[in-house]
């Protein structure tokens, strides 16, 4: 097979690289995944100044692009991401959530999206110009936002193209509270039976929210795997070597973004507790590392929690550079996995967590489908619920378990976190996708 | 660009400055930055503090409480911006009576609105006399692309 015979891959994703939002690994790696086996690959992403004006880039990321992938950006106009201020009107200006209520109502007439679903049609013209020029084999939409689902519905309809939904959270299922956040006969219910319909796959990150799709579309549930996040083997050469000095008192590590789901307060209590009743834990301390919210603006309640707890030993320090991500860890002698309460949510960064192979505990409910990933490591240990005593009394367990961890204890955690390795949750479906797909390029040309 | 102020009420600015990229500056064509903020300033950056903690008074303990009440929810949000006790609504009027920060957004180039809470004092600055020709952005990766591309005009 020559590169021209290749197949050609499509794949939408609103954040790639530079962006620098958690989902972008994802993307990253399931486009240079699949141009590694052998297929075109062309991206369909946002424009650079929706990434430098709004969410932030990490600027190294786009050298890890796989130098075979051709970038397609396509201009993304949302009043959310239109930073300049001198521009804005009175009113958003004084009362800026109720404007971000009202312009994501204006952004669901195309599709029912907020802030994003202006977005279609700009995106779905750009599939067709691709497609005319270059017939693609198969389209991949990583959600969210959702509408990148759209471009391989249009392709499917007009021209037979088969697509994969990939989904790195839900977007009927609130992972958080397990509600459905959209009646049946919605709009958004509409747009995903006909999405999932068509599908030729969708992709899940864990278990409980594949099962739960397949529940709502059990006709189609055959077609739904998971395809869990995984650690980025590249960023993460950890070393087994525990801290000296971890005796005059523990660094306890967070890395992550902060949003309002994350139960900061909880921890932040419990750890009070915690020091009050450990010699140990008294001289030690906390350090955060990450963004304070998913916006690139710091969520206002942690930033009245972090000034309520500054004389506690808790030390916010800003966000953390993938160059610096090893030595950061490092700098640890355990870690903190605080995640909202959901039997729905994994996260990305447990795998990271997993990797490192220092203690971790796991601050956040017990039905999480993180505990699934954590519960057959030797370096875990879990709060059983969320008050500040049983916080207190995990955080106490954790600083034992810190103090006492050898190199080869370490090691023998890297070793069992291999697994969670990002390629091997990617290639069992590059390789069931890897045949020709019905309606190639060649049959798929003209439009139905 | 001479002189960027950045308005972080919480003063969490000081642990990101990093993410301004000034480290890719020439030292002499470093701005200067000014950080109006609430309570203690930081070493990394002059600040200029418009106001005190007052989470000790009857006052300010009042004000969290009904600010946490109300927190939990869009609709309480919203309500609260409508009051007096609104972070934006403070910091604008600790900014209008301090002559520092006053002085500072004059000789501003750029204004940052680094939270919620500081985008009033950054819009009513462009839009007053206080400020009429500066640039004003909200966030920090805003604020490095203006910088980088008033360098590259330079």
């Amino acid at each position: 097979m020559t590169k021209q015979d290749a197949p050609h891959l499509l794949y939408v994703a609103w954040g790639y690289p530079p962006c620098r939002g958690g989902g972008v690994y994802r993307a990253l790696a399931t486009a240079n995944a699949f141009a590694e086996k052998g297929w075109r690959v062309t991206v369909l992403t946002a424009n650079r100044e929706t990434f430098t004006m709004g969410t932030g880039i990490d600027s190294t990321l786009e050298a890890e692009i796989h130098p075979s992938i051709n970038v397609v950006r396509v201009p993304f106009t949302s009043g959310a991401y239109q930073t300049d201020v001198r521009g804005w009107s009175f009113w958003r200006a004084h009362a800026p959530e109720l404007w971000n209520g009202y312009r994501a109502r204006q952004d669901l007439r195309a599709f029912p999206e907020g802030t994003y679903g202006g977005w279609r049609m700009p995106l779905e013209e750009a599939a067709l110009r691709i497609h005319r020029a270059n017939p693609v084999s198969l389209t991949i939409g990583t959600a969210n936002p959702h509408v990148d689902f759209t471009p391989g519905l249009r392709l499917h309809k007009d021209f037979g193209v088969p697509y994969v939904m990939d989904y790195r959270d839900a977007w009927q299922l609130d992972v958080f509270s397990g509600r459905r956040m959209s009646p049946p006969g919605s709009r958004q219910d509409t747009w995903e039976a006909e999405l999932v319909e068509s599908a030729r796959e969708v992709w899940f990150v864990n278990e409980p929210i594949r099962a739960w799709h397949a529940k709502i579309y059990p006709a189609h549930a055959d077609k739904m795997h998971v395809v869990a996040n995984g650690y980025d083997a590249d960023m993460a050469k950890f070393s087994d070597q525990p801290r000296p000095g971890r005796e005059q008192g523990l660094v306890l590590g967070y890395i992550g973004t902060i949003s309002a789901h994350v139960p900061m307060r909880e921890l932040f209590d419990g750890w009070a507790l915690a020091r009050s009743r450990s010699e140990l834990l008294a001289s030690s301390r906390i350090d955060i590392y990450g963004y304070l919210d998913h916006s690139g603006i710091p969520n206002d309640r942690i930033l009245a929690l972090l000034s309520e707890f500054r004389e506690q030993g808790i030390r916010y320090l800003g966000p953390v550079g993938k160059s610096q991500i090893a030595d950061t860890y490092h700098s640890f002698d355990a870690l903190l996995l605080v995640l909202g309460t959901g039997k729905y949510v994994t996260s990305g960064k447990v795998f990271e967590y997993c990797a490192t192979g220092l203690p971790v505990a796991s601050i956040h409910d017990p039905g999480n489908a993180a505990t699934q990933i954590l519960e057959d490591s030797a370096a875990w240990i879990a709060t059983p619920d969320l008050s500040a005593a049983a916080i207190a009394d995990t955080l106490i367990a954790l600083a034992e378990r810190a103090l006492n961890q050898s190199s080869a204890q370490r090691h023998a955690v890297q070793a069992w976190a291999a697994q969670y390795e990002r390629s091997n949750q990617l290639l069992p479906r590059i390789g069931a996708l890897g045949s020709p797909p019905v309606g190639t390029a060649s049959e798929s040309e003209t439009p139905r | 660009m001479k002189r960027v102020v950045l308005v972080s009420p919480s003063g969490s600015i000081f642990k990101s400055l990093a993410e301004l990229g000034l480290d890719d500056l020439d030292p002499g064509a470093t701005p200067s930055l000014t950080v109006l903020c609430w309570g203690e300033g930081a070493p990394e950056a002059t600040s200029i503090v418009v106001g005190h903690d007052d989470s000790g008074t009857l006052t300010g303990r009042l004000r969290r409480a009904v600010q946490r009440a109300l927190s939990g929810s869009a609709a309480g949000r919203n309500l609260h911006r409508l009051t007096p006790w609104d972070g934006g609504s403070r910091m604008w009027r600790a900014v209008r009576r301090s002559p520092a920060a006053r002085q500072a957004l004059q000789e501003a180039g750029l204004i940052v609105a680094v939270e919620r809470d500081s985008i009033l004092t950054a819009w009513k600055s462009v839009h007053s006399s206080l400020a009429p020709d500066a640039a004003a952005v909200y966030g920090l990766p805003s604020a490095r692309t203006v910088l980088k591309e008033s360098r590259a005009d330079d």
